[in-house]
């Protein structure tokens, strides 16, 4: 049963990437939470996804962002502490945003053939579903429903070339 | 295992949520795009759970749009990190508090 | 519904923009510093119009249920080309007169045109959130442009993280509709129970767009963006933006709720037709009949609209009136339209028919752009005259220029004589018609009783509207005559427009004054 230490890993990962008051440290413990996230994956059998995650998540933008923490020489994350309203709205935020999650786990698990109401009955249970037919399909369905958006994302890759050249151009005046 | 969505679902909440705090509370640049990533990272966990919950071909459309998400997350961290090493060049500071002289 | 059509007749326009950029990107290098910005933006606004003259001859159609092309997409791209060429014109001038170093941001204008069209042709949700991201990730940088000027980093900075945030909110919402729903496409059908989820992704995704269309009360970030950008910028931004997000929210509606409002009621609507269960098709922008009316959900996003932009119209008209900085006037401005835009949208959301909101943001986009780039010729280096002191008797010394500024700003307050008046008095006038529609949209939060009692503030919504946006106009007002009045003694030399400038203007006050006569020359 590792699951449930997946999900805990993720969760202090999360939780310590918002807490620490060291920038290292709290993109370390966000790297955590992807890989308990990539865990998570090969639960819910995206297999596929889970490699993606741990190659471009991991191993690429949290390596990113740690260059920029190192660039940056702030890493102690100099912040002025947040201000009373900023910590209220922030609270507020968040148990709203909380307080719908719940709600919604709430309509999940009443939803038939769902959910924890689906758990209570032996016959129906999502095992076998996706596996049959995972990975071998999605590049399939990669060149040919989704054929439109892949080009798109070319695309998007020479907007970020060339906005970050642009952006630490070194001439600015 | 058939309960791994809902549970699954609750994560994500979870993620988004906090990701959600750290953005409005955090003042460093920092760790907004952190909060960002955590907030992505939900939404794709989310798209995966609820795959799931589909049989067939309709339950790959819920694998294949984490991919693109996760492009377009890379995309953002990397036009991110660009601004703010910019900002920082000319600022030497990443607290967005000491950027409030606009206000009017 | 639309045929289907090949994507590469589909995507012809916009991939011609596409090369448009690489070519400039490529010719960049080559060039002596100011040589880069007599030549790039010509570049650019050629292969524009190749791309107008592409879109012209392209089929209307659909690829896949991903990206499709009809009438009015057709229209608003036409809209989009040419506001991005008096972007590219304005820019021009921008960074001429900042002897700005390099070439790209005429490139980045380019892809963010790419990404508006795209939003705009979407039909599936992935893929408008891939041009979503395209368009945003080529304006970001642009905002920061003046990296030595005061205001801009906070403008970038800001503009960048909520812009970040609340594209995360509509990727989660699109999670919860593809959960909802098991399809991506925009024309989905509810499955079974699971309604509490489609509402919520509904309304996070809803969140999102009124986010990009600067509606109150996500306005918030507009005023300190407008005013750090270069006056180049903000005039692309100001128009191609909200013409990408009524596009979409209003191709949302119109191939959305068919089907779910089928499968939620179980009853259709005589003379409607529905879209098959559950994939793969687009929709026309305009819609293709009336809701059934006495949906929930239906009035719940109605309230949203009306009151949100009821709310954006005041709020914008009262602020703009106190602004000497022109760039933040044109920022109130445009969440006093971008009500009027929600407000449209309100409308349809009963009528099933969009075209209010569709003609309005055609026209409050090349009225805008123009407006803000003139002001790019104006204004001078670095944007530093951007008051109304500073720019007395401009239009004196560039009478092109304050022309085109009071026919486009004319426009843009709803003048008669200009495509603007056109725009709100057709709006006016489905509203008064449609009083009830505010009246309707209360039954969310009051008891029905209550709401038969309201109905005694029958015309409220539509006069309040009208009243702001005559109010509106004083400020305006104040901008017309002071650029036509005595040069004052803060005044300095006005550089002259470049020849770019002038005939895109002229391009747009033409638009503006042909839309007057022929609003149907557009989409019908």
């Amino acid at each position: 049963m590792l699951f449930w230490p997946v999900v805990a890993v993720s969760l202090a990962g999360a939780a310590g990437a918002v807490f620490a008051r060291n920038l290292v440290y709290a993109a370390l413990s966000l790297g955590a939470c992807l890989t308990g996230l990539a865990g998570l994956y090969l639960f819910l059998q995206a297999e596929y996804i889970a490699v993606v995650q741990m190659i471009v998540y991991v191993g690429g933008i949290l390596i990113l962002i740690l260059f920029g923490v190192m660039f940056s020489r702030d890493v102690l994350g100099r912040s002025t502490p947040p201000s009373l309203g900023a910590k209220i709205l922030g609270g507020l935020a968040a148990s709203a945003v909380l307080v719908s999650a719940g709600r919604l786990a709430w309509i999940i698990s009443n939803l038939p053939g769902t959910g924890l109401a689906a758990t209570r009955s032996p016959t129906q249970t999502w095992e076998g579903q996706i596996a049959s037919h995972s990975q071998n399909h999605l590049g399939e369905l990669l060149l040919n429903g989704w054929l439109a958006p892949f080009l798109v994302v070319a695309m998007l890759l020479t907007v970020v070339l060339v906005a970050a050249l642009g952006l630490v151009r070194k001439d600015a005046t | 295992m058939s309960f791994l969505p809902t549970q699954s679902l609750i994560l994500a909440g979870f993620l988004f949520s906090i990701g959600l705090a750290t953005v409005l509370v955090k003042r460093n640049l920092f760790f907004v795009l952190m909060g960002v990533e955590l907030m992505l990272n939900a939404a794709n966990l989310s798209f995966i759970a609820w795959s799931r919950t589909f049989s067939g071909p309709v339950g790959l459309d819920g694998q294949v749009a984490p991919l693109f998400s996760i492009a377009v997350a890379a995309a953002e961290a990397c036009v991110g990190l660009a601004m703010l090493l910019s900002v920082f060049r000319s600022k030497e500071t990443l607290d967005t508090d000491r950027f409030d002289r606009m206000k009017e | 519904m639309l045929p289907p059509v090949d994507l590469l007749a589909l995507l012809g326009p916009v991939l011609l923009v596409v090369v448009g950029a690489l070519v400039t990107l490529v010719t960049e290098p080559f060039l002596l510093r100011k040589d880069k910005h007599a030549f790039l933006p010509w570049i650019g606004v050629s292969f524009l119009a190749m791309a107008g003259v592409a879109l012209h001859f392209a089929p209307p159609g659909e690829f896949g249920g991903m990206f499709a092309l009809d009438a009015w997409r057709g229209a608003l791209m036409g809209a989009l080309f040419l506001v991005a060429a008096i972007g590219l014109a304005a820019l021009q001038q921008n960074l001429r007169s900042d002897d700005f170093p390099g070439g790209e941001p005429y490139v980045l204008i380019l892809l963010a045109t790419v990404g508006v069209a795209l939003m705009l042709m979407a039909s599936h949700f992935i893929a408008l959130f891939l041009g979503m991201e395209i368009a945003s990730l080529a304006i970001y940088p642009m905002v920061g442009l003046r990296r030595d000027h005061k205001g801009s980093e906070e403008a970038v900075l800001k503009y960048f993280s909520l812009g970040a945030v609340f594209s995360a909110v509509f990727l989660l919402g699109v999670a919860m509709i593809y959960g909802a729903t098991g399809s991506l496409n925009f024309a989905s059908v509810l499955i079974g129970p699971r309604l509490g989820i489609f509402l919520l992704g509904y309304a996070l995704v809803t969140v999102g767009l009124l986010f990009k269309l600067g509606v109150v009360p996500f306005h918030f970030w507009s005023p300190d963006a407008y005013a750090g950008a270069p006056s180049g910028v903000v005039s692309f931004m100001a128009g191609a933006v909200k013409l990408g997000a009524v596009a979409v929210l209003a191709n949302l509606w119109s191939s959305h709720f068919f089907g779910f409002a089928l499968l939620y009621t179980g009853q259709t609507v005589p003379g409607v037709h529905y879209p098959p269960a559950p994939l793969g098709v687009s929709y026309p922008l305009l819609g293709v009949g009336a809701f059934p009316e006495k949906i929930l959900v239906l009035r719940a996003w109605q309230f949203v609209f009306v009151y949100g932009g009821l709310a954006s119209v005041v709020i914008g008209s009262l602020a703009l009136l106190g602004q000497t900085s022109i760039r933040r006037m044109m920022a109130y401005s445009g969440v006093a339209n971008a009500g009027f835009m929600a407000l449209a949208l309100g409308i349809f959301v009963k009528h099933a028919d969009a075209r209010y909101a569709l003609f309005y943001v055609v026209v409050y986009a090349l009225g805008t752009t123009g407006v803000l780039a003139t002001l790019s010729a104006l204004s001078g280096r670095g944007d530093l005259q951007d008051d109304m002191t500073a720019l007395a008797g401009a239009g004196r010394k560039r009478p092109l220029m304050g022309l085109a500024l009071s026919i486009l700003l004319a426009s843009v307050a709803g003048l008669p004589f200009t495509a603007g008046f056109v725009a709100k008095f057709q709006l006016l006038a489905a509203l008064f018609t449609d009083g009830r529609i505010g009246i309707d949209a209360l039954g969310l939060i009051l008891p029905q009783a209550m709401v038969k009692q309201a109905g005694i503030l029958f015309p409220l919504v539509p006069v309040v509207a009208l009243v702001c946006a005559l109010v509106s106009v004083a400020g305006y007002f104040r901008l017309v005559v002071a650029v036509w009045s005595e040069p004052g003694t803060r005044s300095k030399e006005v550089e002259a427009p470049s020849l770019l400038l002038s005939a895109t203007l002229v391009l747009a006050m033409l638009a503006v004054l042909a839309l007057a006569i022929q609003p149907r020359a557009i989409g019908f």
